[in-house]
């Protein structure tokens, strides 16, 4: 299955945004059905995930033009463009789920209503950006050049963990 | 003979029984008929006060007389030689109606009942929140018949600007002294009590025995309920000082934020598959907020809407004058959580910072192993050409 889709460049990339989508959808369908009803005053689960179904159809189209512009201004030109999006887009939505995942505890327990919103997704953008970059390293750049990856890769890491902490 | 023996006997019967079940002013209700509901004094405040004020939107002139309405009742209410009653400025735009019931047993201790008063544009606000403020006079009307003096004072508080993000009760609370707030066992809200399709009372829970309390003193003919665990309860494992129930956004928030604890009547469903609170099932009923916010609309609840009134009234009065009372409420103070562990973001940031810390030391020994390898293994600075997506074989071009 794995081999057919490394093939199929088509299909894999549909199956990757669909399920970009989807656990967009799952990780910030409470935060979407939460500003409707505060900013709105509606009160409508159904609306509420199409909101959230639009805003990721959204990011869906913005992110590649994210991640070119990253690659450009760390002059990183070793990567096929295409392949390398396609793989952020897949941990992206692997920090998506297990986001979205945790964020499901609170419907049995809400113990963690406040530190579940600043750590569940702290826990799975670490642990996809971790994923993601053995993954790219391993892939596409070699000893001499995984120095300056590394370092472009966490300082993009830490700017974005750090505007989450003061955001 | 023998008949007028048998009317004579059957009549002293009913005269020994009459007199115990008389209704003493100082009797506790414990069931009402709500037969002739529209005669009733609360249904007759909620028709008066929605539809002679509509509109009741913060600082306007019709707030201000709503305000100036509530005052003329409560003074109607309470007796001069033990209340005070006045009309508190909120920055010379709004007010707060405060009426306080003075007992010269209370031992300094105090509790606070409120309802908010105002509503939003184009709105009667019958159901938000005309119902909350028929029932904060009600209850002053009932406890001023009782003899006996209370344990603690009574303050009963309108607040004004609810709508405009608890404005009226904010200022309420800020203006209360450190003294004020120490000697508050108790804030209880009434806020839209009549309209929704169930009656819910949200209290702390597990830590203290408010909510038992209140439940035991409500009324036979009540169906009072109390906030389902699974829906948006906040709880702290005991091991962190128990549990306490979630504050929803009304004015008994500011209070409980000063560490008062809290009792909040609404109405609503917390029965449908929602995730949140809703106001009813019917959408016809869901007014909150809203121009369909009216007498007219809360009518159609008939006799339903008088008795959720009238059991917020009885349960909160059954509550005051029963026996514990004040052993409750002070260790409901004493058995409130920590907001700032379940509510401030501080301390988990403080925890992501700390992460970040730590995987920023990880990273920086990661990067020098990395320099140093790229000095041992020295190699092109060009890409690996490796590549996730091959060419399709020939014949499995279009096999998917």
């Amino acid at each position: 299955m794995i081999n057919k889709l490394r093939q199929n460049y088509s299909l894999s990339l549909w199956i990757v945004r669909l399920t970009f989508v989807a656990t967009f959808v799952l990780a910030n369908w409470r935060q979407s059905a939460t500003i409707l009803a505060m900013m709105m005053g509606v009160n409508d689960i159904g609306i509420a995930l199409l909101s959230c179904l639009f805003s990721a159809v959204i990011a869906l189209v913005i992110y590649p033009f994210i991640i070119n512009l990253l690659l450009n201004l760390f002059s990183i030109y070793c990567v096929p463009r295409a392949e390398y999006v396609l793989l952020a887009l897949i941990y992206t939505a692997l920090a998506q789920l297990i986001a979205g995942v945790l964020g499901c505890i609170q419907f049995f327990t809400p113990v963690v209503a406040t530190w579940g919103a600043v750590l569940f997704r702290f826990v799975g953008s670490t642990v996809a950006m971790i994923l993601f970059y053995r993954k790219t390293a391993e892939l596409y750049f070699n000893h001499q050049t995984r120095v300056h990856y590394f370092r472009n890769v966490a300082i993009v890491y830490f700017v974005l963990m750090i505007l989450g902490v003061f955001a | 003979m023998r008949v007028c023996a048998f009317i004579l006997a059957l009549l002293m019967c009913v005269a020994a029984v009459v007199p115990f079940t008389a209704v003493a002013s100082e009797q506790v209700i414990t069931n009402k008929d709500f037969g002739n509901y529209q005669t009733m004094d609360v249904y007759k405040f909620v028709e008066e006060f929605s539809t002679r004020f509509p509109s009741r939107i913060a600082g306007t002139e019709t707030e201000r007389q709503a305000a100036q309405y509530i005052k003329q009742q409560f003074e109607t209410i309470l007796p001069t030689e033990q209340s005070s009653v006045e009309l508190q400025s909120i920055n010379g735009e709004s007010y707060n109606v405060v009426a306080t019931l003075t007992s010269p047993v209370s031992q300094g201790y105090r509790i606070i009942i409120g309802a908010h008063y105002d509503s939003v544009l184009g709105s009667e606000g019958a159901q938000d929140n005309a119902s909350g403020v028929a029932a904060l006079l009600e209850i002053a009307k009932r406890l001023v018949t009782f003899d006996r003096h209370f344990d603690v004072d009574i303050v009963f508080v309108a607040f004004g600007s609810e709508e405009l993000g608890l404005v009226g009760s904010q200022y309420f609370a800020d203006s209360m002294s450190s003294i004020d707030v120490e000697r508050t066992l108790m804030m209880i809200n009434m806020d839209s009590i009549a309209g929704g399709d169930n009656l819910y009372l949200h209290c702390e829970t597990v830590s203290n025995d408010m909510e038992k309390f209140f439940i035991a003193n409500s009324p036979d003919y009540s169906e009072l309920y109390v906030k389902p665990y699974s829906n948006g309860v906040v709880a702290m494992p005991s091991i962190l000082g128990g549990y306490y129930e979630t504050l929803l956004n009304a004015d008994q928030a500011v209070f409980r934020a000063k560490g008062i604890p809290t009792a909040l009547f609404i109405s609503g469903n917390y029965s449908t598959m929602a995730w949140d609170y809703i106001e009813s099932t019917d959408k016809s009923f869901c007014v909150m907020n809203s121009t369909s916010d009216t007498f007219a609309n809360l009518s159609r609840r008939q006799a339903e809407f008088v008795k959720k009134i009238e059991t917020v009234t009885d349960t909160i009065v059954n509550t005051i004058v029963a026996e514990g009372f004040i052993t409750m409420a002070k260790n409901a103070r004493n058995g409130l959580v920590n907001l700032d562990i379940v509510y401030s973001t501080r301390l988990p940031l403080l925890v992501k910072l700390v992460a970040l810390i730590v995987l920023a030391v990880f990273a920086w020994r990661y990067y020098k192993k990395l320099q140093k390898n790229s000095y041992i293994n020295k190699s092109s600075a060009q890409g690996t050409g490796n590549k996730v997506f091959v060419t399709p074989d020939a014949d499995d071009v279009f096999d998917l």
